[in-house]
């Protein structure tokens, strides 16, 4: 697209603030040419930007710590970055009740420190180690423990978010019980920013667990593996449960890791006697011994990879009765699996063979949408190189849901300058 | 077109026997469980499948009439009564459960199953249906989708938006539509979160895919006695603050006490007791057994005289019962109870609660407080004569009073009985227009014409019904 | 606004101000779950009786539909957080509706005939019944079932076997207690009972007896009038109460004992149908298995093999309140495990004479309750009802089931007939 004009640049700054516009530098995501990073201090400041951007009709693509850039069909029609990195902070902070309202473009890692500082715990736990909250829940991303957090869209009790007309909007609450008109908050969170910037979150923590033990263990590559991983993450005190491909579980457990099968990593956490209890049950089932949480952190770390302009990573959400079917058919196209066998969820790491690799890509395809569909579930292409994404919608076949998303992105962004191109259908 | 055409267009659809259109059978549908409001439809249809449901949309729409799901009636914010004359489309006959997966923890049912039916049905599994609202004897899992109801459980296992995997819904067009997934992920937008708690102004869901849960290992049920409401409730915050999160935490008040114990529901409750908690644990043996000490220690601390832990399942449901028959207890003091919905942050309900006492001593007015402690939803209940004008008068006062008293104390207006018609004009207590209107957005890419369940959740002056109703079909003969 | 209620419903208008319009009833209320009607429903009928007692409707055919539509299961009475009477409601309406002429027609006469004529009239019935096993005996009821028309046919196929004469021979008047002496009981002989299931009586006799109570049936008493009072003929059965209340009066029995659910728990609006002076005998009534339970059962010795299901008559469960006194009694017998089947406090059906008079509801209701029984497949299924007795047998024959019905008392008559 071409560049931003004077007058465009000159209105953002009057929106945003003199000191929150750089056009000093370009960026490119997906092909897309971004002139200038518009970073604005506060959420007043963010809803003068974007009222401006829909006057000028000037698509953003919006970033926090850039962590969840990879994710989204290439950007169209996009000119600059809307930063939220200038709404950071723990805005309040309820140590009775266990909720926190947080903004946006707070890192992860900063909120977390807070919130355990007045001793609850923060529920997320996605890879990327710059990952915002506004990142975290615009993604919907989870990490290993997000089998005992719950799902971003479940912890979520109200937002504050920026619609692309540049309205700012309020919805539900700092209770956690409440049906005071439309769960509004459900549509922002994973809607990857297609719908409204979000600039603030009352989130519902969790308390600290007396105790927290890791374990790891091998499973041999049999029928019976992933049966075996699935009844370990059903285990109540299990707060996460990651099963990894033997060809990749040396990035996590260089000692441990088996040749063949897999790798099993169960985290516990709860009160110390039924963690306790659950641990001799994990030693005596499956020869798990305990380890130090190091593991895990590899495991998220490894769940996130790219690898660059070879590399795909698809994500499946499958019915857990299904996942050998859906494991044998991805490693048929030669996957590499890092499985959480308690929820669905299969990140699947195909290599291509050459940039550029259509047939490769093509085949990765087929053996992820085979095995999604086979898996009653689908598939979502998380992580590739921008030419790749060119070919096929990476969030897979379109549904029903596809025709309404496309309804309410012309009512909540009508000039669609909000990550337009990247969600669903292109919208 | 008339409204004899409508009637002929519908039996049409459903059969002579389905659609109800006599004055007197349409009159037991012009008002659910909130007796206050009502309104008479033109019709009710009863479908028995989802390609009937979606055929009685497309003819509403023919005929220019606004239509209503309603499950069994039970709600209390008038969310089944239909405004604009419309049609009532009952969907009390698509009953059934459909299909039990245990293995991948789902079931497959239809919206007009009642909700206590679901967990009793998939029980030989070890497995039950989580949310579980003080009606679930006779609420339906549709009804449960529109309102995003809670109960007793919801601080531990949340509510129905938490449970639901998939929908099968007729959008206002008449087209069938599937969002979610059973895999619980979705790969789009969450529109599964917007339809649930839509109170059925979205579309009419036809088929509804639970999330179950396995049954706990282990469950304890405790009841505690403190001299006052104030005592409870810090017992209750010591309880949460230590990290412990209870499967159930009840508080019913020393007006409830007195009623129940007077009424036929006795539980051998002292007499002079100010509050009883309830409290229920459930999870590994070990934990829970842990938690119990625990409880003891947060009770005495706040001044419990006593703290009983039930033996045996006879003695658990003796517990429950001076809960659950605060209800029954306060519906024979007279003609008429409204059952209020509130919520506040859990911290401010001691102030709340007096500031609420206050209202209805000064309004004149019979109250009782029943509370789901641990999440800070409050149910103030007001025993009254519908027929009295000037009694009803003050407790819609009454009413509006307290809504104020939870929003200004950071609370939300309702907590699960969603807004329908009772609580329309309050929800500008706690949204600005620009907020409501955000809502409006969303209900025009479901129904941008205003023909599902028009009338409920916004404000009157201004909004969504700015398309001025017209009195179309049968004009109800006034409450 | 309403106006206040005036006219002939006027009278149970407050009755109808104790529901709180929670909807806990409809769940449990039969017609609800075969039709999802509001309008077929305790609260929707609630709502219309209220309405039309305040002039909001006129009363009409509706009512008239629902009020006899409704089983009288008396189930939304026991669900219901409110306490709301809903049988006496019920009644009420059936009686203004009759009042009202607002049903007619030639069923109806039979009906009426049948009710005042035919039931309170001990000879008169026996000769009909006479009659009857003749028909059954040749098989005429079988021919004409098959040149009946299709309502009537229903009728024949839903007439009872009669027993053989000999199986109806009269009661003893009077039968002395065995072993140690707890009391003397009255025994309520009822106007089917002693034609349709004499070996009912007779073995309710033989276990009070070795219960230690001696057993009185004084001839003077007659038709409880339940019937009656659920037809819409309130004033017929207040006359058949007076003359019951009399009969018991000068017998100087500790209790009334009745092993028919429908009559006790008409017997036990005595109180309500004649203020003052049948309190007294209301206050005496029991169930034949909740006095036992009272008292203690002398647990016999004897073996009865197989399994049961207990199914609650509504008019004991719902209508008397005793649940768990039959289960019990049943319990204490070697060799008979108690069986549980889905729903056992349900409805089977045959609510009096409502087989007869709404046979595709009755049969859907019923369709529900042997499925649940089917499912449990037991060798005998107990209940303390004669109409329900009838019903299951009926079911149990089209289910093509294997299990024997009988009353409880039967079982225990049973095991202490086989001791060692």
């Amino acid at each position: 697209m071409s560049a931003l004009a004077p007058a465009d640049l000159d209105a953002l700054r009057r929106a945003a603030g003199e000191a929150a516009v750089d056009a000093s530098a370009a960026r490119e995501i997906d092909g897309a040419k971004l002139h200038a990073t518009v970073t604005p201090g506060d959420a007043d400041a963010l809803a003068r930007t974007v009222a401006a951007l829909a006057e000028r009709s000037i698509g953003c693509v919006i970033a926090g710590g850039g962590t969840r850039l990879a994710l989204g069909n290439p950007p169209r029609d996009a000119r600059i970055l809307l930063s939220t990195r200038g709404l950071s902070g723990v805005l309040e902070l309820d140590a009775e009740e266990g909720v926190a309202r947080i903004q946006a473009g707070t890192p992860l890692a900063t909120a977390r420190t807070a919130v355990e500082e007045a001793g609850w715990e923060l529920p997320f736990d996605p890879p990327g180690a710059r990952t915002t909250l506004g990142g975290v829940l615009a993604s919907g991303a989870v990490g290993p423990r997000h089998l005992g957090y719950g799902r971003p869209r479940d912890l979520v009790l109200g937002l504050d978010v920026v619609l692309g007309d540049g309205v700012a909007t309020r919805c539900g609450g700092r209770v956690v019980k409440n049906v005071t008109g439309y769960d509004l908050m459900k549509l922002h969170v994973g809607a990857c920013g297609a719908f409204g910037v979000i600039s603030a979150a009352w989130l519902r923590l969790r308390p600290r667990p007396e105790s927290e033990r890791l374990f790891a263990a091998t499973l041999p590559d049999t029928p019976d593996a992933i049966p075996r991983a699935i009844a370990a993450a059903r285990v109540p005190t299990v707060r996460a449960c990651v099963l990894i491909d033997a060809r990749i579980a040396p990035a996590v457990e260089p000692r441990r890791a088996p040749a063949l099968g897999w790798l099993l990593l169960v985290e516990c956490a709860g009160d110390e006697a039924a963690v306790a209890r659950d641990a001799l049950r994990f030693a005596s089932e499956l020869g798990a011994e305990e380890t130090a949480g190091g593991a895990l952190a590899r495991a998220r770390a490894l769940q996130g990879e790219t690898f660059g302009s070879v590399g795909l990573r698809f994500r499946l959400a499958v019915l857990p009765s299904r996942l050998r079917e859906v494991a044998r058919e991805l490693h048929g196209a030669g996957a590499a699996l890092l499985v959480h066998p308690g929820s669905g969820l299969v990140h699947a790491r195909i290599a291509l063979d050459a940039e550029t690799d259509g047939a490769g890509l093509d085949r990765a395809w087929l053996a992820a949408r085979t095995a999604a569909q086979g898996g009653a579930g689908h598939v979502v292409l998380e992580s590739a190189p921008g030419w790749a994404k060119a070919v096929r919608d990476v969030f897979g076949d379109p549904s029903d849901e596809w025709r309404l998303a496309r309804s309410l992105k012309s009512r909540f962004d009508p000039a669609s300058v909000l990550n337009a191109g990247r969600f669903v259908g292109g919208i | 077109m008339s409204r004899s055409e409508l009637v002929a267009a519908l039996r049409g659809i459903v059969g002579e026997s389905q659609c109800l259109a006599r004055p007197e059978e349409l009159l037991p549908y012009e008002c659910d469980g909130l007796t206050l409001h009502g309104a008479m439809p033109s019709a009710v249809v009863l479908p028995r499948d989802t390609e009937e449901v979606a055929r009685v949309v497309r003819a509403c729409r023919r005929f220019g009439v606004p239509f209503v799901p309603r499950g069994a009636g039970t709600g209390l914010s008038g969310g089944a009564i239909a405004m604009e004359g419309g049609v009532v489309i009952e969907c009390s006959r698509l009953d059934r459960v459909l299909a039990i997966d245990a293995e991948n923890r789902l079931a497959v049912v239809q919206p007009g199953l009642v909700n206590a039916v679901l967990s009793k049905a998939v029980a030989p599994h070890g497995l039950f249906y989580a949310p579980d609202p003080s009606s679930q004897a006779a609420c339906t899992i549709g009804g449960n989708v529109g309102e995003n109801s809670g109960g007793p459980h919801t601080l531990k296992y949340g509510t129905t938006t938490n449970h639901i995997l998939a929908l099968q819904m007729v959008l206002p067009d008449g087209d069938v539509v599937r969002i979610g997934s059973p895999t619980g992920w979705n790969a789009g937008p969450d529109l599964l979160g917007a339809v649930i708690g839509g109170e059925g102004t979205l579309g009419i869901v036809t088929e509804v895919t639970v999330r179950l849960s396995p049954i706990p290992e282990a469950v304890e049920t405790l009841l505690a006695i403190f001299p006052d409401v104030v005592a409870a409730c810090r017992a209750v915050g010591r309880i949460i603050r230590s990290g412990l999160v209870p499967a159930a935490l009840e508080i019913v008040d020393r007006r409830t006490i007195e009623a129940v114990e007077a009424s036929v529901y006795a539980a051998g409750l002292p007499r002079d007791a100010g509050a009883v908690l309830l409290v229920e644990l459930d999870g590994a043996r070990p934990a829970v057994d842990r938690q119990i000490e625990r409880i003891r220690e947060a009770a005495g601390a706040e001044s419990a005289s006593r703290v009983d832990v039930a033996r045996d399942a006879a003695e658990r449901e003796r517990f429950w019962r001076a809960r659950k028959g605060a209800f029954g207890a306060m519906g024979r003091l007279a003609p008429d109870l409204y059952v209020h919905d509130a919520v506040v942050p859990r911290a401010k309900l001691p102030e709340v609660l007096e500031r609420v006492c206050a209202i209805a001593d000064r309004h004149r007015l019979r109250l009782s407080n029943v509370f789901h402690a641990g999440d800070g939803n409050l149910h103030p209940n007001i025993s009254f004569d519908r027929r009295d004008a000037d009694e009803l008068a003050r407790v819609i006062a009454a009413g509006r009073e307290i809504l104020e008293v939870c929003v200004a104390a950071g609370g939300a207006i309702s907590g699960e009985h969603g807004i329908g018609v009772e609580k329309r004009e309050y929800m500008k207590l706690v949204y600005s227009d620009a907020d409501l209107e955000a809502m409006c957005r969303l209900r025009a890419a479901f129904d941008p014409d205003l023909v599902c369940n028009p009338g409920k959740v916004f404000p009157t002056t201004r909004f969504c019904i700015e398309a001025n109703p017209k009195a179309r079909g049968y004009d109800g003969v006034p409450l | 606004m309403s106006a206040p209620p005036e006219g002939p419903l006027a009278a149970l208008h407050p009755g109808t101000l104790d529901c709180v319009h929670c909807g806990l009833c409809l769940p449990v209320c039969p017609t609800y779950r075969e039709t999802g009607r509001e309008t077929s429903s305790p609260r929707g009928r609630i709502y219309l009786m209220r309405a039309t007692a305040e002039g909001r409707v006129p009363l009409g055919d509706l009512l008239a539909e629902e009020a006899y539509l409704c089983l009288g299961c008396r189930a939304c009475e026991t669900a219901c957080p409110s306490g709301v009477r809903f049988g006496r409601l019920v009644e009420a309406t059936r009686a203004v509706v009759e009042t009202a002429g607002l049903r007619q027609g030639a069923a109806k006469r039979i009906e009426t005939w049948a009710l005042r004529e035919l039931i309170p009239r001990p000879r008169r019935l026996r000769a009909a019944f006479d009659a009857l096993r003749v028909a059954q005996v040749l098989r005429l009821d079988r021919l004409a079932a098959r040149v009946l028309p299709s309502g009537m046919r229903e009728l024949a196929e839903a007439a009872p076997s009669v027993p053989a004469r000999s199986a109806r021979r009269p009661l003893p008047e009077r039968v002395d207690a065995q072993g140690e002496r707890r009391g003397r009981v009255g025994l309520f002989v009822g106007c089917i009972m002693p034609e349709l299931f004499g070996d009912v009586h007779r073995a309710t006799i033989e276990v009070l007896a070795r219960n230690g109570f001696e057993v009185v049936a004084p001839r003077a008493q007659g038709c409880c009038g339940a019937l009656h009072a659920h037809a819409g003929d309130p004033s017929f059965a207040h006359d058949l109460a007076r003359r019951n209340v009399e009969a018991f009066r000068d017998a100087g029995v500790d209790a009334i004992v009745v092993n028919s659910a429908g009559c006790g728990a008409a017997m036990r609006e005595a109180g309500h149908w004649l203020p003052g002076t049948g309190d007294a005998f209301a206050a005496s009534v029991r169930d034949v298995c909740e006095l036992l339970d009272e008292v203690g059962l002398r647990a016999p010795t004897g073996r009865v093999e197989g399994s049961v299901c207990y199914d609650d008559p509504c008019h004991l469960v719902h209508g008397q309140g005793v649940r768990d006194a039959p289960r019990r009694l049943l319990a204490k017998i070697e060799g008979l495990t108690l069986v549980a089947h889905d729903d056992p406090t349900s409805c089977c059906g045959a609510a009096g004479i409502y087989n007869l008079t709404h046979r595709a509801m009755s049969n859907a209701v019923l369709a529900r309750k042997m499925e649940a029984l089917a499912a449990a497949d037991p060798d005998w299924i107990a209940s303390g009802n004669p109409g329900c007795l009838m019903q299951l047998q009926a079911g149990v024959a089209r289910a093509g089931l294997r299990a024997r019905v009988v009353h409880p008392v039967e079982l225990l008559a049973r095991a202490y007939a086989a001791a060692p």
